[in-house]
C-alpha cells in the first residue's frame, strides 16, 4: 500500500556505514525506486525528480554515520527526500526549469486508461495541492507534519488537501464520458 | 445538502468531527457517495505503481560520492552544525553592517522585525536541562513558523543554506525518535536536543536576516 518503506538489511547497513562503496550501491538499490516515486510524483517532473534522486543519496552517503538505528534508516531517507522535493518546490528558479507542461509519470503494466487518469490529474494539480495530497493520502504524513515541514500550520495543511481532492474530483469527473479532459496546465495557469 | 470537503475528509481519516455532522453526512445519499469517492480516490493514489529511477543514475551518483570524498575531509554532525551556525552569524553580521539602525537582535530589542514578527532575541537560558530545552526548541520553531508565512526566499543560496540546515534538524529529529523509543541514554537525548536548539537558533537568524531588505529611495 503507498509508497512503502523497505528495509535494509543490517550487516549492508553496518558496511555503508564503513564506506563500502559497494554497500552503498546496495542502498541505492533498495531506496531509489522509493525516493524516485516519492520525487516524481510530488513534482512531476522527470528533470527535477532526478534531481531529488541525485541528491538524496549523495546526502544519504555523507551523513550515513550519523543514523544510527537500522530501524530509522529508511525513514530517515524518506525524510531526506521530502525535504529535498519540498525545497525545490520553494525555489522560484523551480518555475523556470519546469516550464513545460507537467510529466505525468507512467509505467507499463497497469490498464492505460485508468492509470492515464488519475495519474494525469495528480500532475495537473498545484505544486502545493499536489505535495500535500501525497504527503498525506500516500506516505502517511499528519496534518501536522506537513504544516511543519511546509512552514505552515495543520490547518494550512487540511484546507490544501480539501482543495486538492476537490480540484482531483473536477478533473476526473471531466474525463468521463467521452475522454474529455479540462486541460490544466501551469503554462496556462489554469489550475 | 452542501457538505465541506474538509469534513467528509475528517471522516475518511478518522478525525474527530462532530458526531450529529457524521451522522447527517453519511446518512444523506449525496454525502455517502461524496465519501466514497474519496476514499476511492485514496486508494487509487496509494495503488499507483512504484517507478523505477533512471538506468544511469547510480553511476553518477557514485562518482559524485567519490569526487566529494577525496576532495573533502569527513565532518561529524557536530562540527557540521558548528560550521553552520558559523555562516549564519556571518550572514547576520553583513545583515547588521548593511543595516545598522534596524538589523540584528540588539537593535530589533524585542520590537517586530521588518517582517511584523518577533525575533526570539533572547533565548532563555534557563539552564540546559530537558524541560529547558524543549521550551525553547518550541519558541523557536514557533518564531520559524511565523517566519515562513510572512518571507519568501529568493535568494538561491540562502534557500540553500537554510535546506541544509532543515536537513540537519531532520536528522535530528529522527535521533530523536530513536532516543523517545528508550535507546539512548539521559545524556545522549539532552545532547541531541541541545544540538537542535542551535540548529533551529541558525535557522531562525537565516530568515531573519533575509528578511532585512534594503529600502530603496526614489
Amino acid at each position: 500500500m503507498g509508497n512503502r518503506i523497505p528495509q535494509a538489511d543490517a550487516a549492508v547497513l553496518a558496511k555503508a556505514r564503513g564506506g563500502d562503496l559497494e554497500a552503498h550501491g546496495r542502498l541505492y538499490e533498495i531506496f531509489a525506486p522509493m525516493v524516485y516515486t516519492l520525487a516524481r510524483r510530488m513534482l512531476a517532473s522527470a528533470t527535477l525528480a532526478e534531481d531529488v534522486l541525485q541528491e538524496t543519496f549523495l546526502e544519504v552517503i555523507r551523513k550515513i554515520r550519523v543514523c544510527r538505528g537500522d530501524a530509522e534508516f529508511g525513514p530517515w531517507v524518506r525524510r531526506i527526500a521530502v525535504n529535498k522535493c519540498l525545497m525545490h518546490l520553494r525555489s522560484s528558479w523551480v518555475s523556470r526549469r519546469a516550464a513545460a507542461a507537467p510529466e505525468p509519470a507512467v509505467a507499463p503494466e497497469e490498464p492505460l486508461e485508468e492509470r492515464l487518469t488519475l495519474e494525469r490529474a495528480l500532475a495537473h494539480l498545484s505544486d502545493t495541492a499536489r505535495a500535500v495530497v501525497w504527503l498525506h493520502d500516500v506516505e502517511g504524513y499528519t496534518h501536522g507534519e506537513i504544516g511543519r515541514l511546509m512552514g505552515h500550520s495543520a490547518s494550512f495543511s487540511k484546507s490544501q488537501l480539501a482543495r486538492a481532492h476537490e480540484r482531483l474530483r473536477d478533473l476526473l469527473e471531466g474525463e468521463r464520458p467521452r475522454g474529455a479532459f479540462k486541460v490544466c496546465t501551469t503554462a496556462l495557469k489554469t489550475c | 445538502m452542501h457538505y465541506r470537503t474538509e469534513d467528509l475528509l475528517k471522516i475518511r481519516d478518522g478525525e474527530p468531527i462532530d458526531a450529529a455532522l457524521r451522522e447527517r453526512l453519511v446518512a444523506d445519499p449525496d454525502g455517502a457517495a461524496r465519501l466514497q469517492t474519496l476514499e476511492r480516490v485514496r486508494e487509487g493514489l496509494r495503488a499507483l505503481p512504484q517507478l523505477e529511477p533512471p538506468p544511469a543514475a547510480w553511476a553518477r551518483i557514485a562518482a559524485e560520492s567519490r569526487g566529494s570524498r577525496s576532495a573533502r575531509p569527513r565532518f561529524g554532525l557536530r562540527i557540521a552544525v558548528a560550521l553552520g551556525v558559523a555562516a549564519v552569524l556571518a550572514v547576520a553580521a553583513v545583515a547588521f553592517l548593511l543595516h545598522p539602525a534596524d538589523s540584528g537582535p540588539a537593535a530589533a530589542g524585542g520590537e517586530t522585525a521588518r517582517t511584523g514578527s518577533p525575533l526570539p532575541t533572547d533565548r532563555p537560558r534557563g539552564g540546559d536541562s530537558y524541560a529547558a530545552l524543549l521550551a525553547e526548541s518550541a519558541q523557536l520553531e514557533r518564531a520559524l513558523a511565523r517566519m515562513h508565512a510572512e518571507t519568501r526566499v529568493t535568494n538561491a543560496g540562502t534557500a540553500g543554506t537554510i535546506a541544509g540546515l532543515e536537513d540537519t534538524v531532520a536528522l535530528l529529529d529522527e535521533q530523536l525518535t530513536y532516543a523517545a523509543a528508550g535507546k539512548l541514554d539521559t545524556r545522549e537525548r539532552e545532547a541531541l536536543w541541545r544540538e537542535r536548539v542551535d540548529v533551529m537558533n541558525a535557522l531562525v537568524q537565516v530568515r531573519y536576516a533575509q528578511a532585512q531588505r534594503p529600502a530603496f529611495s526614489r
